[in-house]
């Protein structure tokens, strides 16, 4: 039976990726178009500025400093971290349900398991998720190794330009990576169970709305706001601490795990009208 | 192989799509279930198949009960409903990567179900560039081609020709001895022609 599921899992991948490969492509542009607007909007500000391959990745991926509710600042959705928010989201949106309604009745009816289909899924999101982040790295690392500095330590004269860095945020550099990719994933799958329970589109407006609220109220089940690195203790404003955000992930991610398995262990294989 | 249905009965928000059904089903015969659009032919080939889970009753394939003892029954081959293929593949490949989950038949015996049902299973063409009744030929030759002991076909003649509707005749009766064949269709016609027994459908009960 193992081998039988591996030969599943290789041909889910493989449709699951090819699927959603237009998809890559404007993650592609948007992370080259944002790693390039650094560039050249800070150099034309300040020409002595050399950005390494981490500031890039902070400068995409920074999100907006804690919102504390005030007359005088109306709430402002961050709108680049929205969009890099919403990709993924765009990436899991219909591929595990259209297969399960279509192709996949066949695949499963030849699994005899109906968990093996779930597990295949999951693995799936994961590296799904992980390409996506592959992507903004790659892009980060190219912009900076030919316009910049190819480097994974910080500019401190741009940080402390523009941000106010704990002394030690230099040494955990490492969790401006993981970070956003871990939580992205725990939310993805909270999306993927949404889908098949509810339906993709609710599913994907849950999962928007979810990162809103998360943007404007801090909270640590509302892990939304965790893939904004300027929200990271690391800066003075900053609430998110690495180690209680990652277990909260894992423990969210195990979970839906199993809810998962069960409901679809139990789930009629129909389609939603 | 035997199919005993039991007390089946299947509540979908609140309404009873099957009602009360039992049946049992003996290999070397060709059953045909008949009934209007939504009389619950093709919920009861989804309950055989263990797609969906009965509120009430059960159904046992030679002793072993659907979600107690197993999953789903032991090798099957199904069309429900429209047949569904990767588009960018040609029908060979999809049938392979099919097989391969099972991994117990070889290309040439994918082959040999691809031309059963009156396709070239050289042609490189894409499955969406096929027309509706070649779609429809491929999802009978992915049902049988793992030589199953229970082949259920929901509505199998959709988009055929008389000529097509001969052709499965022909298949079904060369496979039916040590199989259950059930097979749903809602023309009369076809299905007096394709199967030996007739069961009727109305309202999720059987009808006598």
């Amino acid at each position: 039976m193992q081998s039988n599921f591996k030969a599943y899992l290789g041909v889910d991948l493989k449709k699951g990726f090819v699927s959603n490969i237009y998809k890559y492509v404007v993650a592609l542009f948007l992370f080259l178009f944002l790693s390039f607007e650094l560039f050249f909007s800070q150099s034309q500000e300040n020409e002595s500025l050399i950005f390494t391959t981490t500031d890039l990745w902070f400068y995409i991926f920074q999100g907006m400093p804690v919102y504390e509710p005030s007359n005088e600042l109306p709430f402002i959705i961050p709108l680049q971290w929205m969009i890099i928010q919403i990709l993924p989201a765009l990436l899991v949106l219909n591929y595990p349900t259209k297969d399960l309604y279509s192709y996949g009745i066949q695949e499963i009816v030849r699994l005899r398991k109906r968990c093996n289909w779930w597990i295949s899924k999951c693995i799936w999101l994961v590296l799904s998720i992980a390409a996506y982040y592959a992507i903004a790295f790659l892009c980060v690392n190219l912009v900076s190794l030919f316009f910049g500095e190819y480097s994974f330590s910080f500019n401190h004269e741009y940080f402390e330009l523009f941000y106010s860095p704990n002394s030690d945020f230099e040494k955990t550099s490492f969790v401006m990576y993981i970070l956003p990719l871990s939580t992205t994933i725990t939310i993805s799958f909270f999306q993927m169970l949404f889908s098949i329970i509810i339906k993709p589109i609710y599913s994907f407006f849950i999962v928007v709305c979810y990162d809103i609220i998360s943007a404007f109220y801090c909270f640590p089940l509302l892990i939304g706001d965790k893939t904004m690195l300027l929200r990271l203790s690391l800066f003075e404003s900053g609430k998110v601490d690495f180690e209680i955000t990652i277990i909260i992930n894992f423990i969210l991610f195990i979970f839906t795990y199993f809810i998962g398995s069960l409901y679809f262990s139990k789930m009629d294989f129909i389609k939603k009208g | 192989m035997k199919i005993k249905i039991e007390n089946l009965t299947k509540t979908f928000k609140g309404s009873k799509v099957l009602d009360n059904i039992s049946i049992s089903f003996d290999s070397g015969k060709i059953y045909g279930l008949s009934g209007r659009n939504g009389s619950g032919k093709t919920m009861l080939m989804r309950a055989i198949c263990g797609l969906i889970r009965p509120t009430d009753g059960f159904v046992e394939f030679d002793g072993k009960r659907l979600w107690r003892d197993i999953s789903f029954p032991p090798n099957i081959g199904v069309l429900i409903e429209n047949p569904s293929f990767i588009s960018r593949y040609s029908g060979f490949k999809n049938l392979k990567i099919l097989a391969s989950i099972q991994n117990k038949i070889s290309d040439e015996q994918i082959r040999t179900a691809i031309q059963k049902v009156g396709l070239d299973p050289f042609d490189k063409k894409p499955y969406r560039k096929y027309s509706l009744g070649m779609k429809q030929r491929l999802g009978i030759a992915c049902a049988i081609m793992e030589d199953p002991d229970i082949v259920l076909l929901d509505e199998p003649t959709n988009a055929l020709d008389e000529n097509g509707v001969k052709l499965i005749k022909e298949i079904l009766m060369s496979m039916r001895e040590n199989r259950i064949i059930i097979i749903s269709c809602h023309d009369k016609e076809d299905l007096e022609f394709l199967s030996d027994e007739i069961i009727m459908i109305s309202n999720g009960k059987l009808k006598n």
